[in-house]
């Protein structure tokens, strides 16, 4: 009896042996090479997007939080196999492949996966694809070399993209601190680059408003020349920033007269209650310029483009959002 | 109403709130994907398109830029929610760069 319950037990405990051994080449086929390299890579990337403000996340709802990658390694079908059936049971659904055709190294693999993470959360409409494309490769480069956590060889693969691309400069220098201090005639004392905080937060604005009213393609169209020019006006400096807040209305009215006599672009910004006051400082101006005879009327020389959307950015209050951007050149 | 008929009424609704919560999670869930990326080696590429069904004809064309996709400049197939029927890029550094992959997927969630 005693021997019969003896080899009951090492049957027992050679079973959950094997069971333990299967368990770990399972989870180690899942989590360990270079594939599951690639998957970290993606999820962090998208982590980073959403957690961190700065970046424009289009909806968050549409980008997917996790892939699967496949880069023909020797145990990648059993690989493909369970991560298939791990995502059912997490009532996930895996559409058919998508197929990459590239000789890319290792290294490019990854760079290649951050900045698919980045273009899914990035793509508009309202964009020129060669500034799209150093915008991405920009905030790809950014947050590689920011993180600890990215090779160097990684971070340098990027860069060479980068680097090659066309409004690099563009995108440099809408998003320095120094430049947005010298744009903005009234320069907040916290932190506010230009592309981060008020370029990109207005396209996609603009661009969820003309999905919503189904925008035909010309409209879509004269959005984008709209806004690539603007782009290019303020990097050019040929564009004012006047950003509504807690001054008092006659120093902004001073802000916008000085704006009108030496800029052929001005852009103006207001949130939540201080939208009104935009409103109020704008009708102003008319108001003071009624008086003279109309071709003396600096004002009128001016197109007005209004822009209403949301600020939302994670972790701040969603608050109502307003762009006013006086132009000399007509494109509606 | 008395404390125990009050009581028993939370107790009550307990339940129903999780339920309610699970359907509303389940719904949620459902609609997640999880995309699948393959990498290929130039040198297979026919191999894999073969494999995949992918057949290359002059109505091909680069979703970024409109090129006619052939077997040497082809950079990448996506999948539709239509069967046989795919998005394609081509392997111009820009027009990679700037596709959403996931894009023609986002239909799988219907």
């Amino acid at each position: 009896m005693a021997l019969k319950n003896m080899i009951t037990i090492e049957l027992l405990v050679a079973l959950c042996t094997l069971i333990s051994f299967i368990i770990g080449f399972l989870t180690a086929v899942i989590k360990l090479g270079h594939s599951a390299t690639l998957e970290k890579y993606y999820k962090k990337t998208i982590v980073e997007i959403i957690e961190k403000p700065g970046y424009l996340p289009k909806s968050i709802a549409e980008i997917p939080t996790e892939i699967i990658v496949d880069t023909k390694d020797k145990l990648s079908p059993l690989r493909i196999f369970l991560k298939k059936k791990i995502a059912q049971l997490r009532r996930k659904k895996v559409p058919p492949v998508i197929l990459i055709f590239s000789d890319f190294s290792e290294e490019e693999q990854k760079a290649f996966i951050i900045e698919k993470a980045l273009a899914s959360s990035l793509t508009s409409d309202l964009l020129d694809l060669d500034f799209l494309e150093s915008l991405i490769l920009y905030l790809a480069y950014k947050y590689a070399y920011e993180s600890n956590e990215i090779e160097k060889e990684v971070v340098t693969v990027i860069r060479r993209d980068f680097e090659k691309s066309k409004y690099r400069n563009h995108v440099v220098t809408l998003d320095s601190l120094d430049f947005s201090t010298s744009t903005i005639l009234n320069p907040p004392p916290e932190e506010q680059p230009l592309l981060r905080n008020i370029i990109l937060p207005m396209i996609r604005e603009k661009e969820k408003e003309l999905r919503r009213t189904g925008a035909n393609l010309s409209i879509i169209e004269k959005w984008k020349s709209f806004f690539m020019t603007l782009i290019h006006e303020i990097y050019s400096k040929n564009c004012a920033v006047i950003l509504i807040g807690v001054r008092p209305p006659e120093q902004y009215l001073d802000m916008l007269n000085e704006a009108l006599q030496g800029f052929d672009n001005i852009l103006i910004c207001a949130r939540g209650t201080y939208i009104r006051l935009m409103d109020q400082i704008i009708q102003a101006q008319y108001d003071l310029e009624s008086s003279k005879p109309i071709n003396e009327r600096i004002i009128n020389n001016y197109n007005r483009v209004n822009i209403t959307g949301w600020w939302e950015f994670p972790g701040e209050k969603r608050v109502r959002c307003k762009w006013v951007i006086l132009t000399k050149t007509k494109f509606f | 109403m008395s404390d125990i008929s009050l009581l028993s009424l939370y107790i009550a609704l307990i339940p129903i709130g999780f339920i309610i919560g699970t359907v509303a999670g389940y719904k949620y869930k459902i609609k997640k994907t999880i995309p699948l990326v393959k990498f290929v080696h130039t040198k297979d590429k026919e191999k894999v398109l073969k494999e995949y069904g992918v057949h290359l004809d002059d109505s091909a064309k680069c979703a970024i830029c409109g090129d006619t996709i052939t077997l040497e400049n082809i950079g990448a197939v996506i999948p539709t929610e239509q069967e046989n029927v795919f998005v394609f890029i081509c392997s111009k550094s820009k027009c990679m760069t700037v596709s959403d992959l996931w894009r023609p997927i986002h239909k799988f969630k219907k």
